[in-house]
């Protein structure tokens, strides 16, 4: 183990808390349903590689879901198909958040006290990937900048994404690479910062790995340094433009190396896509990528190296 | 094949049904939503349960319990001689009227028939003949505009409109009838009348007055048996205690028939607001404040009190007292009635989370979350912290929170605020602080005069209206500056000063003592430290070197035999106790004297005991002779145990590094130690301990096991440290040993650990603001009137001089040293009863004597400072048990004397009366009265002999100043209505008078009826006078005038009242040596 003593009580209050439910049944949630997706995402790859052999059928027929027979409809109505299994799942949705809340009650704490905070203070637990976001950055970063950076690249994907593939169905083969990217930003950068936020921080927002006791008295080695202060250049005011320098070239050189790498492999793994991006759509979609590997890339700095920040500005720091 | 190929795979989802999981899921739907609803209504509703039981078990308790028992104590009234005399006269006059009133009920019928028979019909009539009056009189419309332009009257025909004609023909109609009717006429026969309308009411009218004259006659008959019965009622009314049985059964009656929420009645019991499934709350608005409780506990203001044992008690209830208790009332209405629930609420006192109704554990504040949880039984004091923050000691009448009391007081005299600042604890120096704050502005004040009168521009006259201001505030400063120094005086630490250590005690005892005084002295207050290894030496060290107390002169041993009676006489074990026979003998406010013999220096006791400088210890005024011979006493009582010697006490280096330990464990919380005046509290607050986060108590290693346990609680946090304060320490490892946990142990008792936990964990802290922009202190914590803030004032220097071992504060007060047997049965020596030699009660005290008086008393209780008589007590110079000089403070002494003014409801001003001189002639009368009275046969006079030999009553000498007038007069009527027990005889009795028909007037006292005859006995004559009772006028009577039971002869033709007379004299006249002189008796 990490730590000395096994502390199955704190564990215990840990995971049943009302609060933390939720994210226990992630932890099981996630892989099931993954595994559900991919296993009809594989099977219908198998399906098309089938069609495909076909060529008529290959231009012609959409319904590219497994199962399939070549003497059912092409198309099916939303009505009542559809909207009868969504009635069913909106009944069984219900059903449970009905069960749930008569039986887990809400996570109320003690009354608010204005001089006193608890410790550790959490947000609510979907909130708690951007909190443990601002370990790593400042808030300016991790509290606006990033979040917005998420945001619009959601609402941008439609404008970069020029592959017509995989509209209405499950495949891999089609979206290996938007599959790919957005199984890395929602599983490791959301999902996982989440879990490190519910179960991992404790007071004083430390790391306490589960079942280490949550110890309000314990004192760490915590002492994180800027990266130029490895360098020579300590954080002093009168530094400002030496650290500004040098942080904008460390993260400049970062962008085009990774950039730089992410554009060699995919004009070689996906020169048809490449062909298609225009310019614009190809810029954003290096930018995003480049926040996107940069964001695992600080916190490995931060937790393993201790390196607070990487470029110190007086209006922002990285 | 071919048939396989027609039989083509359907389309899953264009065939599949999904009727059935659809079906499926919303009939689980439904089941859910059944679910939630039960959930709602029940699950988190059991106050409904709770409800429905209550009226089971109240109508039980009503039934089963408070009937039979409210029977029984009704039937012993009924058996009162008294009542059993009424019911016979009852008995008798009932049987009398019982004849008036059939007869009269008999001629009643008719009537109330004949009543009945046209009744309707006259209603009839009228209802017809008023609503037609309405119409006709209603008139007709008119114009405002044309009544004014005609000069104020109508225009047009006054002739009735048609439609008026007609309502007046129909009330002609009316009017004329007729109206038949058959009524029951004088030979109780039938008879037709046929009468118009003005008739017929005059018939009704008749028919009622005949009805009331029969019942006015049978009210006259009825009058004195219910007079009889009035008086019945009024013996029951004022001897039973508790309802009537028959209100019990109308309360049974409403019960059954669950009368719910009908009225606030009946009998003022809350029955007829028994709830039905609501939840029943207090709301205070000031604090947002909601209490719920109840909602479950529905009987807690029943007005009849419903102890959980009652109910319990009851068969039919089925109930466990533990299980009873939610059905019970408050167990003491006492309490309630000062703290009104709908102005306290209940979750307040006793915490737990009042707006919960959902769950018991909730409700109580039994749930992680909840910071106020319900205190438990044991602590349930703790709730009184918050708003009597200031009161040391909370009694009154009839409620006493016992345990809150030990708490506070163990907390004072354990001297847990020597390390623990509390906030009210440090009485003297927090007062010197104010006081010093006001002098130094002051100061300012007066310097800025005097540089302004120095301006150039200043008139004389200013300058002089400056030295005018400056001569003021100067006087003002010299108050000031006494009552600062006085206040420094009184200042006492809890342990003995350590500055005399050296000529103290004996330098080997020291380390011993140091390292475990428990080992020494088993009931020593000092608690035993955990040191490192060398540091008793250190600390030895220094204390044995650093002192600033000159050596003590030598003396001779003394008389051990009078030592002893010293000891036990004297009154040293009000305070003091020793080991007698294996058991303590004496009170442990004070120190153990059992081995002061093997610690002590016998010249420094003796010397200590003469002139006590430091601590509360008083000066018992004893001669050097007493001294030595208590001194010679209590040194013949140790075991005289050799010590290994320490001669490394010597060590200047030892001493050296000494003073950092000392100062290390906070030593000078409790002592004074030379060097270390200005050390400050080592300890953290405690003020607000019971708010404090709990992530804020250092549970050290033991936090989560305490969490498993779930005793993760202010409660089991002071429990388990005050138990041991290492406790917290264990599992630790500590690279520097000072950084240990430094608190001692105190090796306390369970049920002193109790009372300190109910102590700390009520000591809370309101934190959020009210409504009303005032702080919860100022809008709820108690605040008295002048008398309740000088009570509250008064218990702080009375317990903190332990004036209780001696003395009697509230009748049924037992002090300690009254229990000792020197006082208790009979004397030895054939002198009568040991009560009389105990210290007096102060019971009245505040009544009884003048507060100047009291405060000189105070100062010093010889009354005197003559080297012979300083010794003595100044009042009651008989006994031997002594009243010794405290070394109080100015204000001290205030307090003490306005706690007595308070305690006897006495107004904080005393206004002494004005008695009248007294002539030569009153003068001689009362002289012999007090010669009469053999008042100087028990009274002390100030005569030395006769005062330590004979009196064995207070000097009357000093009665002029001591006593307050009003008292006096009271006490000489009736001594033991103002004190049980007292030995003072009644001297004065009230006069009657006997008038007789012939107008011989007879007064005196001892009227006495024996059959016919009657005896009185005159003023002057030595044997009553008797008479025969038939001869009186009138009967005997008191004339409100006192006079003695032993007239003399000067004083029987004296007409005025002889209790104002030898009050008058005693007061005015006896502190005169010659009138002593003249009183004293032939021998």
């Amino acid at each position: 183990m990490f730590f000395a003593e096994f502390d199955g009580h704190q564990l215990w209050e840990l995971v049943s808390a009302p609060d933390n439910v939720p994210i226990v049944l992630m932890l099981f949630m996630l892989p099931v349903y993954l595994w559900m997706g991919f296993r009809a995402a594989f099977a219908n790859d198998r399906l098309i590689a089938e069609l495909e052999a076909n060529p008529e059928m290959a231009k012609t027929h959409h319904r590219k879901t497994y199962p399939y027979h070549p003497s059912w409809d092409k198309t099916v109505s939303v009505w009542p198909y559809l909207l009868k299994m969504e009635f069913l799942a909106a009944i069984i949705v219900t059903i449970v958040l009905i069960v749930w809340s008569v039986f887990l009650n809400a996570p109320l704490e003690e009354p608010a006290n204005p001089t006193l905070t608890m410790n550790p203070s959490k947000a609510p637990w979907y909130f708690l990937g951007l909190q443990e976001l601002l370990v790593y950055f400042d808030p300016w970063i991790a509290g606006v900048v990033l979040p917005g950076v998420i945001l619009m690249g959601l609402m941008a994907i439609p404008y970069i994404d020029v592959n017509p593939l995989g509209n209405g169905y499950y495949t891999w083969r089609q979206r290996k690479f938007a599959v790919a990217t957005f199984m890395f930003g929602f599983l490791v950068l959301w999902c996982l910062l989440i879990v490190i936020g519910t179960f991992i921080r404790g007071p004083g927002w430390m790391w306490f790995w589960p079942g280490e006791t949550w110890d309000h008295t314990r004192v760490v080695f915590e002492v994180n340094k800027d990266l130029h202060e490895f360098f020579g250049i300590r954080t002093l005011p009168e530094n400002k433009w030496k650290m500004f320098f040098f942080g904008g070239g460390i993260v400049t050189a970062f962008s085009v190396i990774s950039g730089g790498a992410f554009h060699m492999w995919f004009v070689k793994f996906a020169p048809k896509t490449y062909a298609k991006l225009s310019k614009i759509q190809y810029g954003h979609l290096q930018f995003l990528m480049i926040t996107l590997m940069a964001t695992p890339v600080k916190a490995i700095l931060r937790l393993g190296f201790t390196i607070k920040y990487v470029w110190v500005t007086p209006w922002f720091n990285i | 094949m071919a048939g396989q190929a027609q039989a083509l795979p359907k389309d899953p989802i264009q065939t599949r049904s999904m009727s059935v999981p659809i079906f499926v899921a919303s009939a689980v739907l439904v089941g859910s939503m059944i679910l939630a609803l039960y959930d709602e209504f029940v699950w988190r509703r059991p106050y409904k349960n709770y409800q429905e039981s209550f009226v089971v078990v109240y109508a039980n308790f009503l039934e089963h319990g408070l009937l039979p028992r409210q029977k029984e104590r009704l039937k012993a009234i009924e058996e009162l001689p008294e009542f059993v005399e009424l019911a016979k006269a009852i008995k008798a006059e009932e049987a009398k009227v019982a004849d008036v009133n059939a007869r009269v009920d008999e001629d009643l019928i008719p009537v109330i028939a004949n009543i009945d028979r046209i009744a309707d019909t006259v209603k009839v009539a009228r209802a017809k003949y008023q609503a037609l009056n309405y119409l006709f009189e209603k008139g007709r419309h008119i114009d405002l505009t044309e009544v004014e332009e005609n000069g104020g009257k109508l225009t047009g025909t006054d002739a009735l409109t048609p439609a008026q004609e007609k309502v007046k023909k129909d009330m002609d109609e009316v009017l004329a009838g007729p109206y038949v009717i058959t009524v029951i006429g004088e030979d109780r026969k039938d008879v037709t009348l046929s009468l118009n309308y003005d008739q017929l009411n005059a018939k009704m009218a008749e028919f009622r007055d005949q009805k009331a004259a029969g019942e006015n006659a049978k009210g006259a008959a009825l009058k004195l048996l219910k007079d009889l019965q009035a008086r019945q009622t009024k013996i029951v009314e004022t001897n039973l205690v508790g309802p009537h049985p028959e209100s019990v059964k109308k309360l049974m009656a409403a019960s059954d028939d669950r009368k719910i929420g009908a009225s606030k009645e009946p009998m003022g019991l809350r029955i007829g607001a028994l709830p039905n499934g609501q939840v029943l709350q207090i709301n205070i608005d000031t604090l947002n404040w909601v209490d719920r409780c109840e909602s479950c506990h529905v009987g807690t203001r029943e007005p009849i009190e419903m102890s959980k044992d009652d109910l319990a008690a009851i068969e039919e209830n089925n109930l466990t007292p533990e299980k009873a208790v939610v059905f019970s009332s408050h167990p003491s209405k006492a309490l309630l009635d000062v703290h009104d629930p709908e102005r306290f609420g209940c979750s307040m006192c006793h915490g737990g989370n009042g707006r919960s109704v959902s769950k018991v554990e909730l409700a109580h504040g039994l749930n992680k979350h909840w910071t106020a949880p319900l205190h438990p039984p044991e602590n349930y004091e703790a709730g009184c912290v918050q708003c009597h923050r200031e009161d040391l000691v909370l009694k009154s009448r009839n409620v006493e929170a016992k345990t809150l009391n030990e708490g506070k007081w163990l907390f004072y005299w354990k001297g847990c605020w020597g390390c623990h600042k509390y906030e009210g604890f440090d009485r003297e120096p927090d007062h010197i602080t104010v006081l010093e704050k006001e002098r130094s502005a002051m100061v300012k004040e007066r310097e800025k005069m005097l540089r302004d009168r120095e301006g150039e521009e200043m008139k004389a006259k200013d300058k002089a209206m400056i030295d005018q201001k400056v001569a003021t505030i100067d006087t003002k400063m010299g108050e000031l500056n006494r009552e600062i120094n006085s206040l420094h005086a009184s200042t006492a630490k809890v342990g003995p000063s350590l500055r005399d250590v050296r000529h103290k005690v004996k330098r080997d005892w020291l380390p011993g003592w140091i390292e475990n005084p428990k080992v020494f002295k088993p009931s020593t207050k000092m608690p035993v430290f955990r040191y490192e290894p060398g540091d008793v030496t250190k600390i030895a060290a220094y204390l044995w070197q650093n002192h600033d107390q000159k050596p003590p002169q030598k003396h001779q041993p003394g008389d051990v035999t009078k030592g002893q009676w010293q000891f036990e006489q004297r009154g040293c074990l009000a305070c003091h106790q020793v080991q007698r026979d294996g058991k303590m003998f004496g009170d442990g406010f004070a120190t153990e004297l059992t081995r002061i013999g093997d610690k002590a220096e016998f010249d420094a006791v003796v010397d200590w005991i003469l002139n006590p400088t430091n601590g509360v210890m008083p000066n018992l005024r004893l001669t050097v002779e007493e001294s030595r011979d208590l001194t010679t006493y209590l040194f013949s009582l140790g075991t005289k145990a050799p010590y290994p010697a320490a001669p490394e006490l010597e060590d200047p280096k030892l001493a050296a590094e000494g003073a950092a330990i000392i100062r290390h464990f906070g030593c000078a919380g409790c002592h004074e130690i030379k060097g270390m005046e200005t050390e400050s509290r080592i300890g953290t607050e405690l003020t607000y301990e019971g708010s404090k986060p709990k992530e804020r108590l250092d549970f050290g290693r033991l936090e989560h096991d305490f969490k498993k346990q779930k005793r993760y609680t202010h409660k089991d946090f002071f429990e388990t440290k005050l138990e041991d304060p290492a406790r917290f320490g264990l599992g630790k490892n500590y690279k520097d040993p000072r950084e240990k946990l430094k608190m001692p142990n105190f090796h306390l008792a369970p049920n002193e650990i109790n009372s300190l936990t109910t102590f700390l964990m009520g000591s809370i802290e309101h934190e959020l603001p009210t409504m009303e922009k005032n702080t919860f202190e100022e809008a709820f914590a108690y605040n008295p009137d002048e008398q309740g803030q000088a009570i509250r004032e008064g218990w702080w220097v009375v317990k903190k001089y332990n004036c209780v071992g001696c003395h009697q504060f509230e009748t049924g007060d037992q002090p300690h040293l009254w229990t000792m047997p020197m006082y208790v049965g009979k004397s030895p020596d054939g002198k009568g009863d040991l009560e009389v030699r105990r210290p007096p009660s102060l019971v009245g005290q505040g009544f009884r004597t003048d507060p100047i008086w009291l405060a000189k008393f105070l100062r010093n209780p010889a009354l005197t400072n003559d080297a012979v008589t300083a010794h003595r007590n100044g009042v009651r110079t008989y006994l031997d048990v002594r009243m010794p000089t405290f070394r109080l403070s100015d204000l001290e002494i205030q307090k003490i004397v306005r706690f007595f003014g308070a305690l006897s409801a006495q107004p904080a001003q005393y206004q002494k009366e004005d008695l009248a001189p007294l002539s030569t002639q009153e003068n001689t009368i009362a002289r012999a009265l007090v010669k009469s009275i053999r008042c100087i046969n028990c009274h002390a006079i100030g005569e030395p002999k006769w005062d330590l030999e004979k009196a064995n009553a207070p000097r009357l000498t000093i009665m002029g100043e001591r006593m307050n007038p009003p008292w006096t007069r009271r006490w000489i009527q009736n001594p033991k209505l103002l004190m049980p027990g007292t030995v003072m005889p009644q001297n004065f009795s009230e006069q009657w008078e006997v008038e007789f028909k012939n107008g011989t007037i007879y007064r005196g006292i001892g009227y006495e009826e024996s059959g016919a005859e009657g005896k009185i006995k005159q003023a002057g004559a030595a044997e009553p006078t008797k008479f025969n009772l038939a001869d009186l006028k009138a009967p005997a009577k008191k004339t409100g005038r006192w006079i003695a039971n032993d007239v003399p002869p000067e004083a029987v033709s004296y007409e005025g009242d002889h209790i104002d007379l030898i009050t008058r004299y005693l007061h005015l006249n006896y502190n005169n040596q010659t009138e002593i002189d003249a009183t004293l008796p032939p021998n």
